[in-house]
């Protein structure tokens, strides 16, 4: 069926050769002796994507992403078991996707065009949205060489958006890009599910994953580890990004491991049965201790109240977010701390209680704290989280597991990263010479001057 | 054939493609495609020189014949060497996107071959005007140049794939370049040798037979320089030589297909 895709039973190994000898002579002469060892990087993999679905692979660096994305487009052949994928792909992989240096955009966006097996005059029927979408009207005759590469992922990006596959694959193409065009991408994917596109992508982005996709594949040592909802495996990939060392799904040294022997032939028969569930990860309590002083029972963003429009805020809003907290032990002084992220995870605002608003009642019993702060950011998304700490020993007591995405909308009427209050004064020459008093405003934004 | 059908998709990548190789070979230098006929313009004027008048080919009309026998060189071992870098050199595409690796070579070598339609259409005019032979022949040309493109695309397709694997390959082949022009009779014919050479009958027949270029290169000359028939066991061995080579190639490509996107 067009747009869906199956895997069943995909391994892939990769040979890691220690001493790389490339040449011929090296080769003949050496015979067999060139040490290698084997890497399983995708292991018994199994999955069942339905047309129209959208799909997030998400995972630790070298936990198997980019190869399922690999394999899934055709470009790595698996070593066992077998993959279907119905209908057109375009796969949007690393950055440049085949862009020639020497050639101008015009020219690669008809290369690129007949890649994805458009025809001539197809693209050209398509040319002028691919340059608006790109906004790159002024360079699209300049070779590619001259880009930066956030123009080239543009570019990359509104050939393969424009080609209507039935299966789009990204790979980390989010991260790329200003807000403005991110924000633009995020449309262009939207109306591309609507149609009825099937979309698989890898992203470190959770915000992204949790607005675009329906599904998340948390991938771990080449592995399925947990198969659901973004809400319900984003908190697992969270612990594991925290749980640093060892994995779940790399048990077994890539020495022992071996495909099942059923599947271990590639021109393996595809069967009607959906294979085995994928093995269920259950939370590693972590460094969280078990019995806290105090923990977190809700979090939540009172204002703006509406739960939908919690998600999308004008540029420059002011968020109210209200937490409350049980207390199990009276002799513990607690602190709460609110940050928020953006979407590279970098800490934009931190905010301790003991700083704001002296020490936390310490009754048994429990207490709700209100936070009040204004998020002066142009565009793009962020993250609130809410974490209890012990005052005394700096130890995390409790963390709210799921971090409250919020997204800025640009509505300020500049540039840059903040939207603060700005005002403009304009007067004539003469007058400024004698008149230190502000003439007329021509613009001000914001609540307050 | 039916793995050849889903090619035809493709069709317009291959165009694309080699619009790219032409134009990017000869992009931003100034004489732009002269470049195509400078190169073996020079050549036969060297050659002419040293071979003509210093060694006294007795060859009428040295210079054009010369130049049929390098337009036959350009198209065989030009293809093969650009051809071996194919996919190395279009690496981007192939880790990236799927599709029909076997376009690479084809568009490359098919790129090289108009380089070689271009001096063939100057050979053409002056070999009619000033060949002495019979024009019956040429028929068989179209013929023979599809033979020659064949058996360059095949071998191309074994070069380009193994080179990705053992990058030697394309150096060997950039070695091999002028020792094995020098074997192949494209300055002079076997039957114009001196008679000190003719002793050596059976180094005569390794170099005839032992390289393919040879007959392919005689039977061009025959048919479009000399006005004659080729020779029929030329005729049978590159037909036979070509057909080999496509299945070869073929085979080959269609193994280390499969796993070149992790060799690049």
């Amino acid at each position: 069926m067009r747009g869906q895709v199956r895997l069943h039973h995909v391994s892939r190994r990769f040979r890691i050769v220690h001493e790389r000898s490339l040449t011929l002579k090296e080769t003949i002469v050496r015979r067999r002796r060139v040490a290698y060892s084997e890497l399983w990087a995708l292991r018994d993999v199994t999955l069942d994507i339905r047309s129209g679905e959208a799909v997030a692979f998400i995972g630790r660096n070298g936990a198997g992403k980019s190869t399922l994305l690999k394999v899934l487009a055709g470009i790595l052949p698996p070593h066992a078991g077998s993959v279907e994928a119905g209908g057109s792909i375009a796969a949007m992989l690393e950055l440049g996707s085949g862009f020639h240096p020497d050639f101008t955009g015009r020219e690669n966006v008809f290369m690129n065009g007949a890649l994805h097996g458009l025809r001539h005059r197809d693209v050209s029927a398509r040319l002028q949205k691919i340059i608006d979408f790109a906004e790159l009207a002024d360079f699209i005759d300049m070779p590619v060489r001259t880009y930066s590469s956030g123009m080239q992922m543009r570019l990359a990006f509104a050939v393969a958006a424009h080609v209507n596959p039935d299966i789009l694959l990204l790979d980390e193409v989010l991260t790329v890009g200003d807000a403005a065009f991110q924000a633009k991408c995020m449309d262009r994917i939207h109306h591309f599910l609507d149609h009825g596109g099937t979309l698989a992508f890898v992203s470190h982005d959770q915000n992204a994953v949790r607005t675009i996709c329906s599904r998340a594949v948390l991938i771990d040592g080449g592995r399925v580890v947990v198969d659901g909802s973004p809400d319900e495996v984003l908190p697992i990939y969270e612990q594991l990004l925290e749980d640093r060392e060892g994995g779940i799904g790399a048990d077994v040294p890539d020495t022992v491991w071996s495909p099942p022997a059923s599947v271990a032939d590639p021109e393996y028969h595809h069967e009607e049965e959906g294979g085995e569930p994928p093995i269920r990860f259950t939370p590693d309590p972590g460094t969280l201790p078990v019995e806290p002083s105090a923990t977190i029972k809700r979090m939540q963003i009172t204002d703006p109240p509406d739960p939908d429009a919690q998600r999308r805020l004008p540029a420059g809003a002011t968020v109210v977010v209200e937490v409350e907290v049980e207390t199990n032990d009276p002799i513990a002084v607690l602190s709460m701390e609110i940050t928020v992220t953006d979407s590279l995870r970098q800490t934009i605002l931190e905010t301790h209680s003991s700083d704001m608003a002296g020490a936390l009642p310490q009754e048994r019993g429990g207490f709700t704290c209100a936070i009040a702060f204004s998020l002066p950011i142009q565009e793009g998304w962020l993250n609130v989280n809410a974490i209890i700490r012990d005052l005394t020993t700096g130890a995390r007591l409790d963390q709210w597991p799921e971090s409250v995405p919020l997204f800025m909308e640009r509505t300020w009427p500049g540039d840059g990263v903040l939207a603060v209050p700005v005002a403009w004064s304009v007067l004539p020459t003469a007058d400024a010479h004698d008149n230190v008093s502000p003439g007329k405003t021509v613009w001000r934004w914001g609540r307050s001057a | 054939m039916d793995s050849l059908r889903p090619l035809l998709a493709y069709a317009p990548l291959f165009r694309n493609l080699v619009r790219r190789e032409v134009r990017q070979r000869y992009k931003a230098s100034a004489l732009g495609l002269a470049w195509t006929l400078i190169n073996p313009l020079l050549v036969v004027a060297a050659y002419w020189v040293v071979f003509k008048f210093l060694f006294g080919s007795p060859i009428q009309n040295y210079a054009l014949f010369l130049f049929v026998g390098l337009m036959v060189w350009t198209l065989v071992f030009g293809g093969m060497s650009v051809g071996a870098q194919s996919i190395i050199s279009n690496a981007s595409l192939v880790t990236k996107v799927r599709f029909p690796r076997v376009i690479i070579p084809a568009a490359a070598i098919t790129a090289n071959a108009v380089i070689a339609a271009a001096m063939l259409l100057i050979a053409l005019p002056l070999c009619i005007w000033l060949q002495e032979g019979s024009y019956a022949p040429l028929i068989a040309l179209p013929a023979l140049l599809i033979v020659a493109f064949v058996f360059t695309i095949g071998l191309g397709l074994v070069l380009a794939a193994v080179n990705v694997y053992f990058r030697d390959v394309e150096h060997i082949i950039a070695a091999l370049g002028v020792p094995w022009f020098f074997l192949t009779p494209i300055f002079y014919t076997y039957s114009t040798l001196p008679d000190a050479a003719r002793e050596h009958e059976v180094l005569i027949g390794i170099l005839h037979w032992g390289n393919p270029i040879a007959p392919l290169v005689i039977c061009i000359q025959d048919t479009l320089f000399f006005g004659t028939w080729p020779p029929l066991a030329d005729a049978l061995y590159v037909i036979l030589a070509s057909i080999a080579m496509v299945i070869i190639g073929w085979q080959v490509f269609a193994r280390l297909e499969r796993e070149m996107a992790v060799e690049l």
